[in-house]
């Protein structure tokens, strides 16, 4: 039996309300799915499609286990997405978005209980992150590792209106075997190169930024934020910030 | 300087002004120059809405005049509800088209031939042509929008001038208007002014010079005086498009044949952080 505890961040960019996050987070820790996905801000209904993504991931039945079987799924979300907006009447502006359709960044993981030990999955397509951290180190980072390797022109998840160009190296699939201690974080962009650049230059604030999260300080949280961004150490966009930590049975009893 | 984020709060502007002079009667390729350039201004402004929509929303990251200045005078080139408006949120823009043409548009089929798919396109702007040229009083008016925008709008990113000619000014020379525009200022750096002149004539085209030597004559020298130079987000943005780019290229074409003139409007609003828009390539 497995424990799975999370804190979890989501905050919009300066000066924009909370319904105008376009990033979104989904977390089923029942069926050990998590997920955020971050809709790209130019693309029509990009909040709709960043969600519908990212709970698809978390509700699905079967949740893809290769690059083809990715974009099999997010076809299938795309024409749920595609369909809620059927029989609308739209302004000739918002229908000619919506023809071109909607795109979003994505990093998706599960956990599977194999002879009693724990494996992961992770699927990821653009600049969503999934970090695993342990003793204070990162392990390892997907589908970016170097902060410097983010840019303004990622891999998107389009919706069914623009499937046809996606391409299954779009897809970046990684897996392997829970070790104990680790902490898994999905990140999207602007927050995976603040938290990787963070690590990189050895600095404290990662531990600052990671203990208001476990305190659930939103109100210290969305200050650390803002100063980051007026330090220019963080780009300023939205955020989406999902910490998991696992907890094996035992341990979970003693810390009760 | 020229780095502001564009945002609802703070918005840039963005000011044409159209040479619809009787000469704009001659054709350029095989249509008329004015209805060219309206169909280039349709799309241009097209283009701005359709940057500006999120979801079923349009914020207002611009505020744009379009100018047309002719034997009539000087005027808002808008036709329907908006004629007469100077400065307008792109919002009410996209709200208050004059009329929507539906046009055809060819896509590949999918078995290597071409269908023609209809695609809707707004017109705001319909061709003129008729009469002189006030260059001067035409500047004039774009200075006194620019000079009460940017005393509403100290943060914003500075306005913008994109002026497309096919000739000399009727009313004298305008560069000292130009310079005045150039002069009003936002806390990221003075208006832009950038100048297209079309021609009728197959004579060689130059995009964006950056040095005065090698222009055909005194007209293009006094276009080229009244050019800022591009900063360095619209030169990125002149090199994403094709276009060659020096360090200090001005916002100049001198002698535009139809795709100069597309390009040039699609590089006057590429403004910082909006990636170059390319409807030429959408064959409508």
């Amino acid at each position: 039996v497995w424990e799975f505890k999370t804190r979890q961040l989501l905050l919009p960019k300066s000066g924009a309300t909370r319904d105008e996050c376009e990033d979104a987070i989904s977390v089923d820790a029942r069926a050990r799915r998590f997920a955020i996905a971050d809709g790209a801000t130019e693309a029509f209904d990009a909040r709709g499609w960043a969600e519908r993504l990212a709970l698809g991931w978390t509700k699905a039945e079967v949740s893809p286990h290769t690059q083809k079987e990715f974009i099999s799924w997010a076809s299938g979300e795309g024409a749920a997405w595609a369909a809620t907006w059927i029989g609308r009447a739209l302004p000739w502006y918002a229908a000619e978005k919506r023809r071109a359709g909607s795109f979003a960044a994505f990093v998706g993981l599960e956990f599977e209980e194999d002879a009693g030990a724990l494996r992961w999955r992770a699927a990821a397509v653009g600049d969503a992150c999934l970090v695993s951290v342990r003793a204070g180190k990162v392990r390892g980072a997907m589908p970016l590792t170097d902060y410097r390797d983010f840019n303004s022109t990622p891999r998107l998840v389009p919706s069914i209106e623009a499937v046809a160009t996606m391409r299954e190296s779009d897809v970046v699939i990684a897996e392997g075997a829970f070790e104990s201690s680790t902490i898994f974080w999905l990140l999207s962009d602007a927050i995976a190169a603040w938290y990787l650049r963070a690590f990189a230059e050895e600095t404290t604030r990662i531990a600052g930024f990671e203990n208001l999260l476990l305190q659930a300080d939103d109100a210290s949280l969305a200050s650390f934020i803002h100063e980051e961004r007026l330090a220019l150490r963080l780009r300023d966009d939205d955020v989406a910030a999902l910490r998991i930590e696992v907890i094996s049975e035992g341990n979970a009893k003693k810390k009760v | 300087l020229y780095s502001a984020q564009i945002t609802r709060h703070n918005p840039t502007c963005i000011v044409m002004l159209l040479d619809q002079s009787r000469s704009m009667l001659d054709s350029i390729g095989n249509t008329r120059k004015a209805d060219f350039v309206a169909d280039t201004v349709n799309h241009t402004l097209h283009d701005l809405v359709i940057r500006c929509t999120k979801t079923e929303e349009v914020r207002d990251y611009y505020h744009v005049a379009c100018l047309g200045y002719s034997g009539r005078g000087v005027a808002s080139a808008f036709t329907g509800a908006l004629a007469n408006r100077r400065l307008t949120p792109v919002s009410q823009i996209a709200e208050y088209p004059a009329r929507i043409e539906t046009r055809f548009k060819r896509v590949p089929d999918g078995a290597g031939g071409v269908v023609e798919q209809p695609v809707r396109l707004p017109v705001w702007i319909d061709p003129v042509a008729d009469g002189g040229t006030p260059m001067c009083q035409a500047f004039a008016e774009a200075r006194n929008i620019i000079a009460e925008w940017t005393a509403a709008h100290a943060r914003g990113f500075p306005p913008i001038v994109l002026h497309l000619t096919d000739g000399e000014s009727s009313d004298g020379d305008p560069t000292a208007l130009a310079g005045e525009i150039m002069n009003l200022a936002t806390a990221d750096g003075g208006a832009l002014v950038f100048n297209c002149h079309i021609s009728s004539r197959r004579t060689n085209k130059i995009e964006y010079p950056a040095a005065a030597n090698g222009l055909p004559d005194q007209f293009a020298h006094t276009m080229f005086a009244m050019s800022s130079v591009l900063p360095e987000n619209f030169r990125n943005a002149a090199i994403q498009l094709g276009a060659r780019i020096e360090e200090n290229s001005r916002g100049f074409v001198c002698n535009a044949d139809p795709s100069a003139i597309v390009q040039f409007y699609e590089i006057g609003t590429s403004l910082t952080g909006m990636a170059p828009h390319r409807w030429m390539d959408e064959s409508v």
